[in-house]
């Protein structure tokens, strides 16, 4: 499996501040990959440095097979970069600011000018693309700086939070052009973001850290996984009858019940076939109106880390 | 880079020439221009065209149109959130620096020369009666050179005063602080002893070493220095990090 960037115990100190601690990593080709964690965490640092932008104060850092302390230049030719801010030159138009980051990547003529009007036109920005930017909306500059990010083809994209403060649909429109971006071009895709739901359907690896320490890191499923066990979630009637519960907690496949008047909540021990449950538990009286197997969310993961921590 | 400079410098100048919504931009080199080639000229009448007068203006005219827009190189990039995008492409370092250079060079010396060629105008029309009023062409050649020299000197001090400045405002601050130190220059010469100011009298006086000479010299050794402790300023990870 080719590997985009890897670090090595990498961390980072600003003065007497460790912004970042020892983070080791590794995201293949291809990937989509969420760095997760709350503000002042290190997730701009580490991008920081993967772009050879500042020096490691000890560990390494790879990235595209170039190390990121000696080779920042060959790095910074092969990727893209959205960062913090949009980065835009707003008193420019869509298509200068366009036109000026294609001609630092050495694009010209009719492949510059197609590739301009491809972007524009898959963002929905053609119309406008005369305007001075510092005239559009926060949707339309993020739109425009995912373009400008990747109007070079890069094999590999930073985007530092890309949907902060956009609209739900432009979000969602955003999310979809990042997943596009990964599986239809095989670019990889480095994500910080604070959208959990986001990192949740868009990333195949997430890591989260927390004062510049790494503190998860797998499959957005495998860290739902480790995180707990499912919730079986029954909402009905019935449940507080004489021997329900005891009952229930008699069967060898529940581990735990919580009963209310109105929900019943079932950890299951290992398994537990809700095609059984449901006529057993009508069997005894109980009235279902709805049955939910509930998996702890990537949320849920998130929360329970940063709670760990405090 | 050659190819890379001039990615910077066209966009540059594109920049400047949009500036502030496009009015504000084209008028502010427009009074520049009416000042630098019709108020000074009428003001100087036929002496416009000697040549210490030329000499005069090969100081003023670059310092009157760098002077409103070298503050905003790296602080206003910085201030407008986009330097961090810049440092992140693939654009040397010198690439990044000499584009931004040649650029307000270019735009001080393009005014400069027009404001020249307005001057000769309006002393020509202003005083028709000594007409055709012109300096001798090595003059204008003189003149020429110091313009391009005294546009770099003044965009390289404000380069590095920017370089080092969180805002535009502070960048213009430090950069009026520093204007002062030309005018202590004359009261520094006047205050050195006597075998030291001697020799540069007597270089003078024998014509070896003419003021324009020394003005010129001193340009390149000033330039050269200031050039060189820009290189070594600016380092990508001193920008991220200030």
């Amino acid at each position: 499996m080719a590997i985009a960037f890897r670090t090595e115990r990498l961390s980072r100190t600003f003065g007497s501040v460790r912004a970042l601690d020892d983070l080791s990593l590794e995201v293949p080709v291809g990937a989509v990959f969420g760095l997760l964690g709350p503000n002042g965490a290190g997730k701009t640092t580490t991008i920081r440095l993967l772009l050879g932008l500042i020096e490691p104060t000890s560990g390494r850092a790879e990235v595209l097979g170039f190390d990121a302390a000696t080779q920042g230049q060959q790095i910074r030719d092969r990727v893209g970069a959205l960062l913090e801010h949009t980065g835009l030159y707003e008193r420019l138009s869509a298509e200068d600011n366009l036109d000026y980051f294609a001609s630092i990547w050495n694009m010209t003529g009719a492949t510059k000018r197609d590739r301009i009007e491809e972007l524009l036109t898959h963002f929905g920005l053609w119309d406008r693309r005369n305007d001075r930017v510092g005239t559009w909306s926060r949707g339309m500059k993020q739109k425009l700086a995912i373009a400008r990010t990747i109007v070079h083809r890069p094999p590999l994209v930073f985007l530092d939070e890309p949907t902060a403060g956009l609209d739900p649909a432009a979000s969602a429109s955003l999310r979809e052009d990042i997943v596009t971006l990964a599986r239809e071009n095989g670019t990889t895709v480095f994500l910080t973001t604070h959208n959990l739901t986001e990192a949740e359907r868009i990333c195949a690896l997430v890591a989260v850290i927390r004062g510049g320490k790494l503190v998860a890191l797998g499959e957005p499923g495998q860290l739902r996984a480790r995180a707990g066990r499912a919730v079986i979630r029954v909402t009905g009637t019935g449940f507080t009858a004489d021997g329900v519960a005891d009952a229930l907690r008699a069967r060898p496949d529940v581990a735990e019940v919580t009963v209310t008047d109105r929900v019943l909540e079932i950890v299951p021990n290992g398994a537990t076939d809700t095609s059984t449950l449901v006529p057993w538990l009508i069997s005894r009286g109980v009235t279902i109106d709805e049955l939910r197997r509930e998996t702890a969310s990537l949320e849920d993961v998130y929360l329970s880390l940063m709670e760990d921590g405090q | 880079m050659i190819r890379e400079i001039g990615v910077v410098m066209r966009k540059e100048l594109k920049e400047m020439g949009v500036e502030g919504g496009g009015r504000r931009a084209r008028l502010t080199p427009l009074v520049g221009l009416l000042v630098a080639g019709g108020l000074f000229p009428f003001n100087f009448g036929v002496r416009y065209v000697l040549p210490e007068t030329m000499l005069l203006m090969g100081m003023l005219l670059p310092a009157l149109f760098v002077l409103p827009i070298v503050a905003d190189t790296f602080a206003g990039e910085r201030e407008r959130h986009t330097l961090e995008t810049l440092l992140a492409t693939r654009l040397p370092d010198r690439a990044i620096l000499f584009g931004k250079l040649g650029a307000i060079v270019f735009y001080a010396f393009v005014l400069s020369v027009a404001s020249l060629l307005l001057g000769v105008i309006t002393v020509n029309v202003a005083h028709p009666e000594a007409r055709p009023l012109l300096a001798p062409a090595a003059i204008y050649a003189r003149t020429l050179i110091e313009i391009v020299l005294v546009a770099t000197l003044m965009t390289g001090i404000g380069l590095l005063i920017s370089l080092g400045a969180s805002t535009v405002r502070q960048a213009q601050q430090r950069f009026s602080m520093v204007l002062l130190v030309p005018m202590l220059i004359p009261a520094v010469i006047g205050g050195l002893p006597a075998r030291l100011r001697e020799p540069i009298r007597e270089m003078l006086a024998s014509g070896r070493l003419t003021p324009a000479r020394l003005l010129l010299g001193a340009l390149v050794v000033l330039n050269v220095v200031i050039l060189g402790i820009a290189m070594q300023r600016f380092q990508r990870s001193r920008l991220i990090t200030a």
